[in-house]
């Protein structure tokens, strides 16, 4: 299988996109096999996340800036993350379908992903390197739709770009402990809709108040992306970000972080899921002070024993 | 970790009826695959980069056009051109019986009329998957 990995990351060097799929599933299946990879992430393709609420345009907004830079003998690479059912584990990943003038131009590679576990951490490093490896000048990650929380692709990514509508009101106050602190780009698209002015008021008002010498304003840029508005903008934002941020030293300052910050979050999923898995096995309360307590104290033991447990075991039990 | 099943749904061609494409998305979902949908009106080349690009195990297309005769066969060859020979590929929609031979021979793997039952469907999927395109 391993044998299968190099003659596929081989077909990746060469440019060949099915290779490129199939290494792509091969990580996403066996997420353990994402640490062997003789890999480490070349440093060509500027990451972008992108965030934003549930239908803010996102996936339309991509699949235009895809084709713009594709066309512009730029290549670009979609990782259209969608939710997982909890129900079921299964997906409908509907972002390509918004994609889809973009996905037939030669120079774009669009490819739905499962959000499972936690965006699938411990692999995204795996997935940028392969995804660097093929030598894509720019990689989007799409976000799943909510944006409140900064998500491990938002991590991971060189820049964050955060995509809102008008009219969402109040919502924009419950972004504002989250995304918003982070964002390097603010697009509002569907800017045609009533709202838009007040929107960027708003968020000018909200970036003066923040803005420090460490945290520059983000640019805020409109679109109407169904239409193809303000795309090239958004385009040439990102790629002045870009250079700005390789000038000053904060993209490679963000990349040695982003490495550790993702190690971290892959540390922490795999030691929540064990609590998890511990509070779901039979763990319940009649209510009582007393009780409580002691469950609370068996539930500590058992957690020492199998963090014991895998702090001596040498293989990756996973 | 279990292997996810992952199926491209698409309808080529021009028919804009989409319910039934939606609800067998929606039922493979639930019954734990990862479905891409990519939606009406789509060219056999366009179907058959998505199935590159999206790596699936099955592709499933839908066509209640009439048309089926014509676009199947452009499909299947369309894969086979992007080298994409490991995919299951079924047939739903409007077929008449006598058509569906044709279209095995082409290398269809099955056809699912009106009315088939979506937990028929999941089986064949979950039982099939991993066949490569026979046929012509």
């Amino acid at each position: 299988m391993s044998q299968d990995l190099g003659n596929l990351l081989e077909g990746v060097r060469k440019r060949d996109r099915s290779s490129l799929a199939r290494v792509l599933s091969l990580l996403e299946r066996h997420p353990d096999r994402a640490q062997l990879l003789p890999l480490e992430r070349g440093g060509h393709a500027t990451v972008v996340a992108v965030a934003g609420p549930p239908g803010a345009g996102k996936s339309t907004l991509l699949g235009r800036l895809a084709a713009e830079m594709g066309s512009g003998d730029m290549s670009v690479a979609v990782l259209a993350f969608d939710p997982v059912s909890p129900c079921s584990g299964g997906a409908l990943l509907g972002d390509r379908i918004r994609m889809l003038d973009a996905a037939e131009h030669p120079n774009v590679y669009v490819r739905s992903v499962a959000a499972r576990d936690p965006a699938g951490s411990p692999v995204l490093p795996a997935l940028l390197a392969v995804l660097d490896l093929y030598g894509f000048d720019v990689v989007f990650l799409e976000a799943v739709g909510a944006g409140q929380e900064a998500s491990p692709l938002l991590l991971a990514a060189d820049l964050a770009l955060l995509v809102l509508v008008p009219g969402l009101g109040d919502s924009v106050q419950t972004l504002k402990a989250g995304v918003l602190e982070i964002a390097d780009l603010i697009v509002i698209n569907k800017s045609d809709r009533p709202g838009a002015a007040e929107l960027v008021r708003d968020l000018s008002a909200y970036y003066r108040l923040l803005a420090d010498a460490s945290h520059p304003l983000p640019p805020i840029l409109q679109t109407v992306a169904s239409e193809g508005q303000g795309i090239t903008a958004v385009i040439e934002a990102i790629t002045a970000l870009r250079d700005r941020y390789a000038a000053s030293g904060i993209l490679e300052d963000r990349r040695r972080r982003a490495t550790t910050r993702l190690w971290q979050h892959s540390l922490r999923t795999r030691c929540l899921r064990i609590i998890d898995e511990l509070l779901n096995d039979g763990l319940t309360s009649n209510g009582s002070h007393g009780e409580a307590r002691t469950l609370e104290r068996r539930l500590y033991q058992k957690l020492a024993e199998r963090f014991a447990l895998l702090a001596t075991s040498s293989d990756d039990s996973r | 970790m279990r292997r996810r099943i992952r199926v491209l749904i698409a309808k080529p061609g021009l028919d804009g009826h989409d319910r039934g494409a939606k609800v067998l998305a929606r039922a493979l979902r639930d019954a734990g695959m990862e479905v891409i949908y990519t939606g009406l009106f789509q060219t056999p080349e366009t179907i058959a980069r998505s199935a590159v690009d999206e790596d699936v195990d099955v592709v499933g297309l839908s066509i209640l056009s009439g048309a089926h005769n014509q676009l199947v066969p452009e499909v299947l060859q369309a894969l086979r051109s992007a080298g994409k020979e490991d995919a299951l590929v079924l047939v739903g929609g409007i077929i008449p019986e006598e058509d569906i031979p044709f279209l095995k021979a082409q290398g269809v793997a099955e056809v699912f009329g009106p009315g088939t039952p979506l937990s028929e469907i999941i089986r064949f999927i979950e039982t099939h998957v991993g066949e490569p395109v026979r046929g012509a």
